[in-house]
Formats: structure tokens, sequence, C-alpha cells
């Protein structure tokens, strides 16, 4: 056998062979290991910039000076750049473009990028306990957010539109896929959002429950109170509530009490909000509902959106 | 706006109101009696005794003190030291318990929660939020704004609870004759914080029960656009319920407010009529105290300037019209061409040190760059760090934006050990599969004719040479 089977043939055609990605993937075909899902995991987070030190992201401070908010897109070359020096691990560091460890990562790297990429679209969503969303990731923008309304408001929300498919756009909405929305740490006063594909319009608003209860306008003047509530219209079928566009504006000067001017009659005003809006039933959901006012929301526009 | 289970919907929206929770058994003490008798066939009791048994349980809720600050109250608003536009605000408590505001009563006895006509009736909550300021200290004089820290017990007139400082004065246990009011688990040495109200202040600014009807309620909203806090694991939850207990009295401009979350359990005879009047059976002109317990406290100031979000928030980038709102430095006046374009692409003039040790400027631009760029423009794999370096011949500067992502992706996969030896060992793996492969092949090419002879074996578990062993031995057997 060992006439017919030299190591001499066998050393040249290993040397052939890993002389060229293209021989790599031929002579391996179905039998590569599959990537273990820790590591797809790491390179996955890695793809989102997890661990990468803020100042690789921001070089200069004058980029992102406090009380703004900047858009930017993801340059995928640096990503993978990034993946592939974390990826190098175990490779002599040579001149040569051509050795076999080069060639084998070079053969095997691409075909691992899907699933990094799919994993990398999931981690926010699973995080959250949410159905896989499947982004597609072929572009990737967002926005760092620098102010003290990132401490003062740490439940504020974003949503991301892109062009075509903002509320504007009526039926066509349609709310982008949040890859990564993260304080840089706890005293942070700066967010790095991502999200899948090309940002054009972002809301930031306050958190829905973090909605306050109040009126609209409260004078005294000398004992005479001048208080107004901006009612929404609404509409209700079973548990949908319908707003109608336009505020019902109510004088509520009436529902305080005499001895004590800023103290509201909540049962009577609760009777003038109903005879208002004509809603029955009116209970304390419907009271709390129209006690609401509206979280602020304020949008910016990507000026580098195409 | 009714109980629904039915949580899907919540996804797509953005808030959904819900009018109580209201909890299967309201807290306090219960004692649960089985009793069992025996009839023969005609009917005749058999057993004499009675056979019952008695169990006694609590179901314990927050009354004079939250037991857990942190995991029952979610937020208050406005926030605790905030300054703002707040004059027409009603403060309010956000309990992550949805129940809260609805395991224990205002009134004397439980309120009726049948449905009417298949419509829940309101129930009123038994947590208010009360607000004053300096203006009530200086009126009556005998309030202090801050609150006491005292026990259960000093809630007991004396008779009750000989410790007690209550005095002539109110408090939840009018009339008690001893302890027995307190639930399980709670004693007369308990720390709790209280405030003493003059009567006819808090006749002024206290809320109805009708009014407490209307001041509490729950809410469910979607957690999916928020921020994932990166301590929890898993990170959130995509639907939170929370309930919330606002306040009936709006904060006076200018002054410090101070906000007061006060159980007004049982306190229904003490609460006064619509109009802030004296409840029928006592004195409008009483010059009592009323003691209540307060689970929480905390003060802000409203201002008629603002500062309210959507102000702050519009006014990032230094307002509206903001020429540049993308991550790039903005180029000097006198810059030239080549710079503006290079700031304008995202990129900054960093100090690099050579590694000859000489000074100069090079070029860095990080992951994040203020325009789309798509295409792939660097070979993957990079050899090393300077293999990624791009010199530019226009300027002599080098870009070194690639050099450095392939680093950083090295060094942090070289500092985390667990992954840098997985990895290790998997590249390992890949070889060792490469170099089995290309035995393999080069066997089927020299024995292939052979080996067209099916196996017996799994030809998976064995090496190929060990396979091709196999195979010889099997063909000499068959050709004897």
């Amino acid at each position: 056998m060992r006439a017919l089977l030299s190591r001499t043939s066998f050393h040249a055609r290993l040397a052939a062979t890993f002389s060229d990605p293209e021989a790599i993937k031929a002579v391996l075909q179905d039998s590569i290991p599959d990537f273990p899902d820790d590591l797809n995991n790491w390179m996955s987070r890695l793809k989102l910039l997890y661990g990468v030190p803020f100042n690789y992201l921001v070089p200069d401070e004058r980029m992102l000076p406090p009380e703004s908010i900047r858009f930017f897109y993801v340059d995928i070359n640096w990503i993978n750049a990034m993946l592939d020096g974390a990826y190098s691990i175990g490779r002599n560091l040579t001149t040569s473009d051509n050795s076999a460890e080069l060639n084998a990562d070079r053969a095997i790297l691409p075909g691992l990028h899907p699933a990094i990429t799919s994993r990398a679209g999931n981690i926010r969503a699973k995080g959250l306990g949410l159905k896989d969303p499947a982004p597609s990731m072929a572009v990737i923008s967002g926005f760092l957010l620098r102010s003290k309304v990132i401490s003062e408001y740490p439940k504020l929300g974003v949503y991301a539109y892109e062009k075509g498919h903002t509320p504007d756009d009526g039926a066509n909405a349609a709310f982008m896929t949040i890859l990564r929305m993260e304080k840089l740490g706890d005293k942070s006063d700066t967010m790095l959002c991502l999200v899948d594909g090309d940002a054009y319009r972002v809301d930031i608003h306050e958190a829905p429950e973090h909605l306050h209860y109040g009126i609209d306008k409260y004078s005294n003047e000398n004992g005479v109170i001048t208080a107004k509530k901006n009612l929404y219209n609404f509409t209700k079928t079973g548990n949908n509530v319908t707003i109608l566009p336009g505020a019902l504006s109510t004088d509520v000067s009436a529902c305080f009490r005499t001895v004590s001017p800023r103290t509201l009659k909540m049962h009577d005003l609760a009777g003038a909000i109903q005879t208002r809006v004509n809603v029955t039933p009116f209970d304390s959901a419907e009271m709390g509902f129209e006690m609401t006012e509206g979280v602020g929301l304020v949008s910016f526009y990507n000026q580098s959106s195409q | 706006m009714a109980n629904d289970n039915n949580n899907n919907y919540l996804l797509n929206e953005l808030v959904t109101f819900i009018q109580h929770h209201l909890p299967g058994l309201n807290a306090g003490d219960y004692q649960l009696t089985v009793s069992q008798s025996v009839f023969d066939s005609k009917g005749n009791k058999i057993n004499t005794d009675s056979l019952q048994n008695q169990y006694v349980f609590a179901v314990k809720g927050d009354r004079f003190a939250l037991s857990a600050p942190a995991d029952t109250v979610a937020a208050v608003f406005p926030e605790d030291n905030a300054t703002g536009e707040y004059s027409a605000v009603l403060p309010h408590v956000l309990f992550y318990k949805k129940t809260l505001p609805w395991v224990r009563y205002p009134t004397l006895t439980p309120p009726d929660t049948k449905p009417v006509n298949g419509i829940d009736p309101d129930v009123p909550t038994w947590l208010t939020v009360l607000l004053l300021d300096e203006d009530d200290a200086a009126e009556f004089p005998a309030l202090n704004l801050a609150p006491a820290t005292q026990t259960v017990g000093d809630l007991f007139p004396q008779a009750a609870y000989s410790g007690s400082s209550l005095g002539s004065n109110l408090s939840y246990f009018q009339g008690a004759t001893d302890t027995s009011e307190l639930d399980y688990g709670e004693k007369p040495t308990d720390p709790i914080q209280t405030i003493d109200m003059p009567l006819q202040l808090f006749w002024q600014i206290a809320p109805t029960v009708d009014d407490l009807k209307f001041m509490a309620h729950a809410r469910s909203v979607s957690l999916e656009n928020k921020p994932t806090n990166p301590k929890a694991a898993p990170p959130g939850e995509p639907v939170g319920d929370f309930s919330i207990v606002f306040g009936n009295r709006l904060p006076n401009a200018q002054r410090k407010a101070h906000a007061y979350l006060v159980s007004l359990e049982s306190m229904a005879p003490y609460l006064p009529t619509n109009d802030g009047a004296a409840p029928t059976g006592m004195q409008p002109n009483d010059p009592r105290m009323i003691r209540l317990a307060v689970l929480k406290h905390w003060s802000f100031f409203a201002t008629q300037d603002s500062s309210a979000f959507t102000d702050q928030v519009t006014a990032l980038n230094g307002g509206p019209g903001a020429t540049n709102t993308n991550l790039r430095l903005e180029a000097g006046a006198n810059s030239g061409t080549v710079v503006k374009n290079a700031l304008n692409m995202g990129y900054v003039p960093l100090n690099h040190q050579l590694r000859s040790g000489e000074q100069t400027v090079s070029w860095y631009r990080g992951p994040l760059v203020p325009y789309p760029i798509s295409e792939t423009r660097i070979g993957i794999p990079i050899t090393s760090a300077d293999a990624a370096v791009i010199f530019d011949p226009t300027t002599g500067m080098f870009d070194e934006s690639y050099a450095a992502a392939w680093t950083i992706g090295r060094m942090l996969a070289l500092q985390d050990t667990a992954f840098s030896t997985a990895l290790y060992n998997w590249k390992k793996t890949v070889l060792r599969k490469t170099v089995e492969a290309v035995e393999n092949e080069l066997i089927n090419e020299k024995f292939g004719d052979i080996l067209q002879i099916p196996l017996t074996f799994p030809e998976k578990e064995l090496s190929p040479a060990k396979s091709l062993q196999h195979k010889l031995l099997q063909q000499l057997l068959q050709s004897k």
C-alpha cells in the first residue's frame, strides 16, 4: 500500500489544495463543520459594534457635541475588516498573500457571514422576546443622540421610517426594525441606535407609560379661574378606539373647588368630559385617557437619506 | 377599555387604558372553615361531633409603607427634584403592580364590584397623591411639610396603644381599643412615614370617594421601541402592565411642591364634600389634625419657563434648521478643498506614531459614516494590519481606518479568551477536516474501483485509511 500511495503525492496534493481557496471549498464540500453557536453569537454582537470602544466610533468629540443628534450609515467595509480581524486568531501574520491559513479563512469566512448577519438581526428581538424579524441588513443606518434627555427620560422611545414609509405616507407607513438601541453606559448621556435600512425620518418620543395627566391651560386672576382642557374626540367600537382629528376644547373652569382653587372636583370633571365627548360608559379608563396630555414627539430627518 | 387578556393586538399599539385590575382577594386576614356532616341512607345524621377544620391565612399587601419601593413604584411624574413647566400637570405615580390601587378601599365596607348591565362599576382607589407647598404651610402653621418618621402604633389612639403620639387627632383606627385591626405580619413598632394635616386643609384638598373612582386606572404599553436594559436578561418584555394613581390638585407656580402618596384606607367618614366642606357629622371648624401614612414623598418645582421633553429635543443640534445633522466634523471656513472633502466624508485627522518612531498625521474614519457606502472595497481576509492601510498619493497621507478596524477586531477577540480559544479550536478542526478530505480524495482516486462495494459500517465514523483497510479486507473475503 505504501508503494501505491506515497507520502509525496499526498503532500503535493495538500499543497495544491491549500494554495487555492476554491480547491479547499471543492474538497470540503458539505463536510465543513458547523460554526459553533457561541462563536456565531460573539461575531454577531461584534457586527453590531458591541464592545467596540466609543472613541473608535466617534474619534473626535466635536463630531457629537452635547445636545446633538447625528445620523450615520454603517460602513460595511469597516465591519468586515473588524470581523476579519477577530476571525484572524490563529493566523500567522505574514506578508504572503497565499499562505495555507489565509486560504482556508478565505474559503470559510464568507460562508459564515450570512449566519452572523441573521443572528445579529435578531439580537434585540430575542432580548425582547419577539418573533424573529428577519431584517435584510443590506444597509444599516442609525443615529447617536447625546443629550440630557437620555438621562432625564430613560424610557424615551424611537420610531424610524424609510423614505416613502413615514406616517405621512398613509397606508405605506411602516416602522423599521431597530437592531440595537442602548445607552452607552449607566450614567451616560449618549444613546446609540442602529436601524435596518436607510432611516429617513426618526421620531423621538416620551415613553407612552410616562404620559402625564393634566389640563392645558390654567390661570387664576384675582379668584377668577380660567381653565381649558383639550379633549380627544374619539369613538369606541368594542375595545378599539378611533381618535378623530381635531381636539375638543372644553372649559373646565367650574370644576375647581371654591375653597381651594387649584383642587379639581374629579367627579364633576369626569361628568363634564363625558358630556363633551359623548361616550358611554365613561369609566376610569376613559377618564385616564382624556386626562392624558399627549407624549411629546419630535421628528428628525436624515439629510443624507436617499 | 374593559379587561382583556388578549395581548397580541397591543404589539402594534402605543398604549391601552384599562379601567382597573381588581385583585382576587383584597389584602387582609382570612379564615377558611371546612365542615363535613355524614348521614345514613335514611337521612339521619351519623356524626355527633361536628367534623370541621379552620384555616387562617392572610393576603399581604403594602398598607402603611411600601415594603419594596424600587419594585413597586416604576416612576413618578414630575420626577423627584425636577424643575419644569408643570403648572397644569396633575402629579402621578406609576406602579409595576397592576392591582395595587385596588387591593384596599377608602370605604368602610368593600366596594361593589359586580357588573351592572355588563359594565364594571368604577372602584375607588385607596391611594391618592396630595400636593402641598409653602403657601399651605404659611396658612396653616401647624402643618409640617416634611413627613415624620413614626411607627404604625402612632396611628392608634392611646387607648389602643399606650405608646402612641396621636393624642386627640384623627387617624385610621379611630375608636379602636386594641391593635387587632393590624393585618398578619404588621407590628405597632414597624417604622412608617406620616404627615399630620389640619382637618381644615385636608377637607379643602382631599378627594371624595366619587372622585377616587376616577383617579386610578391601569395601562398596558408596548415596550418594543424602548431602549433595552443591558443589565437585565432577558432585557425586557414586549408588553408591560402598569397601574397609575394621579392627584387632583395643580401645583403652585414658582413654589416647591411636595407630593405625598398617602393611604386613604377606611377614611370615607373624614373625606370632604364635593366642594371641599366638612363631611356630615363633623364640626366645620374642627381644629384637630388628621394623621396619614405617607407611602412615598417627593418634591418638584413648577416654573413658567419651559423645559419639557419636546422643547429639549427640538433644541438638539441648536434648534431646527441645523446645517449638520450627520456624524462628521465641520470644516472651518479656511480649510482647503482636500481637507473639506475628507471631513465631509467623515474622516478626522489624528496623530499617528509610525513604527519607525516618526510622528505624522493620518486620516481615520470609524464604522459610522455620514453617507451610505455599500460597495465592498477591501479584500478579505486581510493579511496584516499594514495591508489595510490606504495611501493617498495626492496628500501623502495614510488612511488608517480599515487597519484600525482589523486591529480592534483582533484585539477584542484576543481579550475574550473563551472566544479566541474556541475559535482557534474550531479552525483547527476545519484544517483537519480539509487534510482528511484531501486524503480521502486521493484514496478514492487510486482505489475508487475497489471502494464501490457498499460498506456495512457507517463510513463517516472511520478515517479514510481505516475504511480502506476495512474495504480491502472485505474485498479479499469476498473474492475467496
